[in-house]
């Protein structure tokens, strides 16, 4: 077995005796082994490192969710709830400074979520075979380079902005930033009912593309437009670069 | 299958859809109890998101299966152990009517990040999307790379290895620029 198999079995707790022999035998007899196996267990105590903070900060978006839809507290409560709320903001700018990203790449990677399918639901056991319905069934399944041969099928056939939308969406997934960038600006005057979300993934593609000027542009026409929409986040993105 | 039970199984997945249901199902029942031992509401929520991370972490890379405890005491057993870890850095009395938490584990990350580790955590975080998630199956979730090809809609078993070598090519990178 190669030494990357063995650290690859022995991250995964899955070594058998006669393997777990083997590793001892190197990582007693030969540094460079020790080196690597050093690097992958640190690896491995990052992800779950970086997991947490993702966790964390969805976590905590999700309290600000809810809490704006409840009702107003009592106002001898609200004093304390309205000083919880302030100290959990301090927390997240503390958060925030402590995090800002360096790059346009890290930026978009902490900004970009993928947006689900809310144009065409996809029944498995019973699609009627359209172009329409193998394109989302491609894209809810994250089969993105089918889901593309579709939408630019569609595009070709009967374009539509909405579905012009989902195929830059798709090209983002596949990391054809520029493609996903030029279907976005060309889609931003259109009749579409994602006016908003056209704005805020161009921009991040912008971003992401290094475009700075164009993103910022983006965000702000977006902000013009649906002030209600990812307000925070926005206004985030906007002081980071 | 019940709920709860339904539950543990997709975050054992990594369903975060499910981890936000539990967080919302058990908060204010943890916030309640936790505030009792003079907890204020931003720590205890902070306590509560840490217990809930660390649960969630369990199921995820320990796959861990409850027999003698439900959902609701398996959080509130870590979310115990966190209180009186805290307590302790505090040097203030552990809570008579708070026993010693044995039958749970303590969560996984208790030792700070190595200097080491920090430097490789900021270049993580410079890595793309695609990248950081390949190697969080791998190197968080524990998959194999046949387990990733199963889960995901690469092609087959190269082509994860390749994109997986790819995203360590570039992590080595910028390490070696920094």
């Amino acid at each position: 077995m190669s030494k990357d198999n063995l650290i690859e079995k022995y991250l995964s707790n899955r070594l058998t005796e006669a393997e777990k022999q083997q590793f001892a035998h190197w990582m007693a007899s030969d540094e460079d082994f020790q080196r690597e196996v050093a690097f992958h267990e640190n690896l491995q105590r990052v992800t779950r490192a970086h997991e947490r903070q993702q966790l964390k900060q969805r976590l905590q978006e999700l309290d600000q969710q809810t809490n704006a839809k409840q009702p107003p507290a009592r106002p001898q409560r609200g004093r304390w709830l309205g000083l919880a709320g302030l100290l959990l903001l301090m927390c997240l700018s503390v958060y925030w400074l402590c995090n800002q990203p360096s790059n346009p790449e890290k930026i978009y990677a902490q900004y970009h979520s993928p947006f689900p399918n809310s144009l065409q639901p996809v029944s498995r056991d019973r699609s009627d075979g359209s172009l329409e319905s193998r394109a989302f069934l491609f894209y809810e399944n994250g089969r993105y380079e089918q889901a593309l041969q579709q939408f630019e099928s569609i595009a070709k056939d009967n374009p539509r902005p909405d579905f012009g939308f989902y195929q830059g969406l798709t090209l983002l997934q596949l990391e054809r930033f520029e493609e996903a960038s030029e279907l976005f600006e060309a889609l931003k005057e259109s009749d579409t009912q994602y006016r908003a979300e056209v704005h805020w993934y161009g921009a991040l593609a912008h971003i992401r593309l290094g475009q700075l000027d164009e993103g910022r542009s983006n965000l702000r026409s977006l902000q013009q437009i649906r002030p209600d929409y990812k307000k925070e986040a926005i206004e985030r993105l906007l002081n980071e670069f | 299958m019940n709920e709860d039970k339904q539950l543990e199984q997709r975050l054992r997945q990594d369903d975060k859809q499910a981890l936000e249901t539990v967080y919302l199902k058990y908060k204010d029942a943890f916030i309640a109890y936790v505030r009792k031992h003079q907890l204020g509401t931003s720590d205890a929520l902070d306590l509560y998101q840490d217990a809930i991370i660390a649960m969630h972490q369990q199921f995820v890379s320990k796959q861990v299966v409850l027999q003698r405890s439900n959902l609701k005491t398996y959080l509130f057993g870590i979310g115990k152990n966190l209180l009186l870890k805290q307590l302790e850095d505090k040097k203030r009395p552990r809570p008579a009517s708070m026993p010693p938490e044995r039958e749970e584990p303590l969560p996984l990350d208790e030792s700070p990040l190595t200097e080491e580790q920090r430097l490789l955590l900021k270049h993580f975080g410079s890595l793309s999307k695609s990248c950081q998630d390949m190697l969080k199956l791998f190197y968080y979730r524990g998959l194999s790379i046949k387990e990733i090809v199963a889960l995901t809609n690469y092609k087959d078993e190269n082509t994860v290895k390749s994109h997986k070598s790819r995203c360590l090519k570039r992590l080595t990178e910028f390490i070696a620029k920094k």
